[in-house]
């Protein structure tokens, strides 16, 4: 692929490729929509400046996905979502409305790696390997993650869902 | 199960009018880091005809390399920029009062491969500012074979791309540096000064977001490089301080390298002089491809953003400030030509030991 070019064509297709999936994804980890912007402002300012060179669309995405997670990991890790406390006081555009799903509460009620896990491979598709790759862990823990996950979704809803599996 | 996740998921996306704010933001966004990160051996010049072009006399990889040349401290009134941001961890030596006005601890952080960026402080006035950041690996190491140049800075730089963007900017320039505040700890610190012009008239109460990746080292004469921590560090925190500029005296004539030239305003800070002015002749520029300046273009916008400036204190002594080293702006009217210049000291000043400042040949007294 070319590498990226300051304009708002560029600028219109990143957001309308991944906008959404860096929404979810930040949700995923944030439990929140409240920053999802400012998080898909954050990479795709960093993917229009930086030199990356993608060999498709794929390697793309996987960029996308990867710096998304580290961008969400630093806003935990740092108090972001607490420091913003002081600017809403400014202006503040309304955040997407969060999902209102008894099986999404439940998911997400698990521990951040596994919302990890199953929303990388149930929503995005991802194999393990894949996942494993994207986010710096072992397969095995990929697949402990999805394994335990599935487990504790089914204690969690008492077989509401059982029937249909995960 | 995994369908009403799915669906659920699907549920969850940003509106067409959200899309459409954020692709003009990211856009927009996008075009003033371009112009705010001029190439290292070039001025960024945007815009044609009728346009602002703008310069930065300083670009960050050049002064990583080759230092900033520093103003002559011709008093005690002046105390270094590290001295200020010393202050402000360990207060309270003398001018403490004003720092402690101008400058806010931030402490937002992100970590990355075992190295942690902290952006530590920012100074700043309205349309300029200064920034610390103190980088340094959380195993408690030091970072090893990093040694300064003659001058102290040390020979590091960001990967390119990276960014410190303030909300609601248009463009600007400044410099970067990187030195050892302390060297028996084991962080580093990088400190980025710039000045911007601002959709409306201050930053003060903007967001900045701080995007850096893969800090690098460079060798030799600056053209070789290689990485000493790879990875990501994006934060954001708010431009928050409290506004101490002082509006000079504006209206009358000055002199900009031999033309005639009015005085549209005047604002000095302890970090830095901004000004607006009309020069009464029109910018001779020249076509040119895009990309690096032509030597024609870079003289004419030197001789329109060059007004010569001096600090009269109260002392007695004077102090000549560079003016050729700011960043700046012009746009060329029917018969004459728009010219903002910002000048960001290389010390701290204090204003109450300033009598006047003399612009263009033309002395201002500070109120």
């Amino acid at each position: 692929m070319e590498a990226r070019k300051p304009s708002e064509a560029e600028a219109e297709r990143l957001v309308e490729t991944y906008a959404d999936l860096i929404l979810r994804l930040s949700y995923t980890y944030l439990k929140s929509t409240h920053d999802a912007e400012d998080i898909c402002q954050t990479v795709l300012l960093k993917l229009m400046n930086g030199k990356q060179r993608f060999v498709g669309p794929e390697h793309e995405k996987a960029w996308i996905v990867r710096t998304t997670a580290n961008a969400c990991k630093d806003a935990l890790r740092s108090g972001f979502r607490k420091r913003t406390v002081a600017l809403d006081e400014a202006p503040e555009t309304e955040a997407p409305g969060e999902p209102d799903s008894d099986v999404m509460d439940t998911v997400m009620a698990l521990p951040q790696k596994y919302r990890e896990a199953i929303y990388l491979h149930y929503y995005e598709g991802y194999s393990v390997r894949e996942i494993a790759s994207l986010t710096g862990r072992s397969e095995a823990a990929v697949s402990a993650h999805l394994s335990r996950g599935r487990g504790k979704l089914r204690t969690m809803l008492e077989g509401a869902y059982g029937e249909q599996g995960i | 199960m995994n369908r009403e996740y799915n669906k659920a998921m699907d549920g969850l996306r940003f509106s067409p009018e959200a899309k459409k704010r954020m692709t003009a933001n990211l856009a927009a966004a996008q075009e003033r880091e371009q112009a705010a990160r001029p190439k290292p051996d070039a001025y960024a010049v945007r815009g044609g005809k009728r346009r602002w072009r703008y310069a930065a006399a300083v670009a960050a990889a050049v002064v990583l390399v080759a230092g900033v040349g520093g103003v002559a401290s011709a008093t005690g009134n002046l105390m270094g920029m590290g001295n200020v941001f010393d202050d402000l961890f360990n207060g309270p030596p003398a001018q403490t009062e004003v720092v402690d006005k101008i400058g806010r601890p931030i402490g937002a952080s992100a970590t990355s491969n075992g190295v942690t960026v902290t952006a530590e402080a920012i100074i700043g006035d309205r349309t300029n500012y200064a920034v610390v950041f103190s980088i340094a690996k959380d195993d408690g190491t030091a970072f090893e074979g990093i040694e300064p140049l003659e001058n102290g800075v040390l020979p590091l730089g960001f990967e390119s791309g990276s960014s410190v963007h303030i909300d609601g900017t248009m463009s600007g320039g400044g410099d970067g540096r990187f030195y050892d505040a302390d060297p028996s700890d084991n962080a580093i610190q990088y400190v980025e000064r710039m000045s911007v012009t601002a959709i409306g008239s201050s930053i003060i109460g903007h967001t900045a977001r701080v995007n850096l990746s893969d800090l690098k080292m460079y060798g030799g004469d600056g053209s070789t490089s290689h990485v000493v921590a790879e990875g990501e560090w994006n934060m954001k925190f708010a431009v928050d301080y409290e506004d101490t500029s002082v509006d000079l005296p504006a209206g009358g004539a000055i002199e900009v390298s031999g033309m005639d030239a009015t005085l549209d305003s005047a604002t000095v800070s302890p970090i830095a002089l901004t000004l607006e002015y009309t020069v009464h002749e029109v910018l001779n520029w020249e076509d040119q491809e895009s990309g690096r300046m032509s030597d024609h273009n870079q003289d004419e916008m030197d001789r329109f953003l060059d007004p010569s400036v001096t600090l009269n204190m109260k002392d007695g002594t004077t102090v000549e400030i560079d003016a050729l080293r700011g960043a700046g702006g012009t746009r060329e009217n029917t018969n004459s030509t728009s010219c903002n210049k910002s000048i960001m000291f290389d010390e701290f000043l204090n204003l109450n030991d300033v009598v006047s400042i003399t612009i263009g040949g033309t002395e201002l007294p500070l109120a």
